[in-house]
C-alpha cells in the first residue's frame, strides 16, 4: 500500500519535474534564441490569456466554439450509434449503407467545406453540419462493429435462458457492445473538434478559429496560442469525462484493464 | 420425467454434405436420476443437450418433459456451461436473476429467490461482484446458481467442471453432490471424464463417435452419499471404469 503509493508520488514529482524543465527550456528559447514573434514564451501566453478573458473575448468565443461542438458532436453521437445499431442488426440496412459510411469514413470530409458553404451558408448551421459530417461515420463504423462482435457464446446464454429476439437486443447485445461504442464516440471528438475549428476558419470567422485566423493575420503570436492552448485543454477535458462516463455506464469494463 | 425418442440430427448446409451428428438417440430419465452422457469429444453431445433444451430443432425424433413436448426454447430445463458463459456487464446477484428477470418473475420474488440461490453457492460475500473479480470456480458456482434459480424440471450440466483446475474441480463436484443429496435433482450430464460421470451417476449412456449413438447403458450402483476417496478405492469404481475405458478407447481407435 504504501509502497505503491510513493511510488505513485514518485512519478507525480518526476512528471511534475519535466514539465518544469521543458517550460523553463522554452521560456529561455523564446527570451534569448527565437524572436517572440515565432515562438512566445510561456509567461507571454499566460498574460495573453487573462488578457483575452479580462476583455470577455475568449470566454464569448469560447463559448460559440463550444455551442457548435456539442450540437454538432451531440448529433454524430446521436444518429450515428442509431444508424450504426441498425445496420449492424438488419444485414440489409448494412449493404445499403456500408459502402457510403465506409467512404465518408476514409476520404478527408474537410473537403466539403465548399460545398457546405454553398448549400448552407457561412452560419451557425453550416459549422454545426461539418463537425457533424466529420465525426459521424466513426461513430456508424464502430457502433455497427460493436453489434456485430457480439461473442455468440453470449447470444446463446441468453437464448438458453429464454430471452426473446428483443431480450436478447437489450439485455445483450446493448451491453456487450458498449466497449465499441465508447471508442467510436472517443475518436469522433477529435474529428469533431477537427470540423468545429476548420468550420470556424473558412465559413464566417468566429468561435476559437476566428482568434486564431486574427492573431494569426496579425502576428500577434502570443494571442494567437492562446486558442491553441485553450483548445487542447478542451479535447483532454472531454476525453477524461468520456472516461468516466463509461467508468460509470460500463464498471466492469474499466476496471478489467 | 424426461424422454428423449429416437432423436436424429442432420447438419444440412448448401454446397456441403451432409453432416449426420446424432442417429437413432432414445431414452429416458426418471424423476431425480442422474444420468451422465459421455463420449469421445465432438460427437454431438452437446447437440444433444441444446435439442433436449429446445434450443436445436431435431431432424426426426422427439423429446419431452413430464409427456410434455418440447418445442422451442424449453423453459422446463436450465443449463449450466463449460466456460461459464456468465455476462461480464451484470453482477453475481443480476447473473443469477437473469432468467427470473427474462421470464417476468415479479422484482420481490425474483430477489428472494435470487438471495437464497447466491447463498446456496456460498457466495454472499460477492453479491456485488462483477464476474471478472471472481475465480473460475466461483464463476461457475453463480453459473450454478442462475439454473437452479430458475428451480427447472432438469438440469443440463454441459462439462461444467472442464475449466476448472483439480483442486476446485473436487471441491465444487463434493459441493454440487451435498446440494443434490439435499435436494434432488433431475440432471442430464455431459463430460469426457470417467471418474466424474462414476462419482455422480445413477447411470451412464456411452455414446459412439459421429454419427452418434447409444452404445452402452452403465449402471452405477454405489451407495450415497458418495466421497470422492471412497468411491476411487472401491472395486466396483475399479470395474466400471475399465469397462468404460474399454468402450471409449475402442472408439477413438475407430476415428
Amino acid at each position: 500500500m504504501t509502497k505503491t503509493s510513493g511510488r505513485k508520488r514518485n512519478q507525480g514529482i518526476l512528471r511534475l519535474a519535466s514539465h518544469l524543465s521543458v517550460l523553463i527550456a522554452w521560456e529561455l528559447l523564446s527570451r534569448f534564441v527565437v524572436p517572440p514573434q515565432f515562438l512566445p514564451p510561456p509567461s507571454a501566453i499566460v498574460f495573453a490569456l487573462i488578457g483575452t478573458i479580462e476583455s470577455g473575448e475568449l470566454p464569448r468565443q469560447l463559448m460559440q466554439t463550444m455551442s457548435v461542438l456539442l450540437l454538432g458532436f451531440g448529433l454524430a453521437i446521436i444518429s450515428g450509434m442509431g444508424l450504426g445499431i441498425a445496420m449492424g442488426m438488419f444485414p440489409t440496412l448494412r449493404r445499403i449503407f456500408s459502402p457510403y459510411v465506409n467512404t465518408f469514413n476514409a476520404m478527408p470530409t474537410i473537403a466539403l467545406v465548399p460545398v457546405v458553404i454553398i448549400w448552407l451558408g457561412l452560419g451557425y448551421e453550416a459549422k454545426v453540419f461539418l463537425t457533424w459530417i466529420v465525426s459521424v461515420s466513426a461513430v456508424v463504423i464502430s457502433a455497427e462493429a460493436g453489434v456485430t462482435n457480439v461473442p455468440p457464446a453470449f447470444i446463446e446464454t441468453a437464448r438458453a435462458f429464454g430471452c426473446n429476439k428483443r431480450q436478447i437486443f437489450l439485455r445483450v447485445i446493448l451491453h456487450a457492445a458498449v466497449p465499441f461504442f465508447v471508442a467510436g464516440i472517443r475518436l469522433a471528438l477529435g474529428r469533431a473538434l477537427v470540423g468545429v475549428v476548420v468550420a470556424e476558419m473558412f465559413t464566417a470567422l468566429s468561435g476559437l478559429g476566428y482568434m486564431m485566423v486574427l492573431y494569426g493575420n496579425t502576428f500577434r503570436t502570443a494571442e494567437l496560442f492562446v486558442p491553441i492552448v485553450v483548445l487542447a485543454v478542451l479535447s483532454v477535458t472531454i476525453t477524461k469525462l468520456i472516461y468516466h462516463i463509461e467508468r460509470k455506464v460500463a464498471p466492469w469494463r474499466v476496471t478489467q484493464e | 420425467m424426461l424422454r428423449v425418442d429416437k432423436v436424429c440430427k442432420t447438419f444440412r448446409s448448401e454446397g456441403r454434405d451432409d453432416l449426420e451428428v446424432l442417429r437413432d438417440i432414445s431414452f429416458e430419465v426418471a424423476a431425480n436420476e442422474f444420468v451422465s452422457i459421455i463420449g469421445p469429444s465432438g460427437c454431438g453431445k452437446t447437440t444433444l443437450l441444446r435439442i433436449i433444451h429446445g434450443l436445436e430443432p431435431a431432424t426426426e425424433g422427439t423429446v419431452s418433459v413430464l409427456d410434455k413436448r418440447v418445442q422451442g426454447y424449453s423453459p422446463s430445463s436450465a443449463i449450466v456451461f463449460q466456460h461459464f458463459n456468465l455476462f461480464p456487464w451484470l453482477t453475481v446477484t443480476k447473473n443469477v436473476a437473469f432468467g427470473l428477470e427474462v421470464a417476468g418473475v415479479p422484482a420481490a420474488e425474483c430477489a428472494a429467490r435470487t438471495g437464497h440461490h447466491v447463498r446456496l453457492v456460498g457466495l454472499e460475500g460477492f453479491a456485488g461482484h462483477y464476474p471478472h473479480e471472481l475465480s473460475g470456480g466461483m464463476q461457475q458456482r453463480v453459473g450454478l446458481a442462475r439454473a437452479l434459480v430458475l428451480d427447472p424440471q432438469v438440469l443440463l450440466l454441459d462439462e461444467p467442471f472442464g475449466a476448472l483446475d483439480a483442486i476446485t474441480r473436487e471441491q465444487l463436484q463434493r459441493e454440487i453432490a451435498g446440494l443434490l443429496l439435499r435436494s434432488p435433482k433431475t440432471v442430464v450430464f455431459i463430460t469426457h471424464n470417467m471418474d466424474e460421470a462414476i462419482f455422480f451417476s445413477d447411470r451412464i449412456l456411452v455414446m459412439s463417435s459421429r454419427p452418434t449413438r447409444i452404445l452402452e447403458e452403465v449402471r452405477v450402483e454405489l451407495p450415497r452419499p458418495r466421497e470422492a476417496d471412497t468411491v476411487r478405492a472401491s472395486g466396483e469404481f475399479a470395474d466400471i471404469r475399465k469397462r468404460l475405458w474399454l468402450m471409449l478407447s475402442r472408439q477413438a481407435a475407430v476415428q
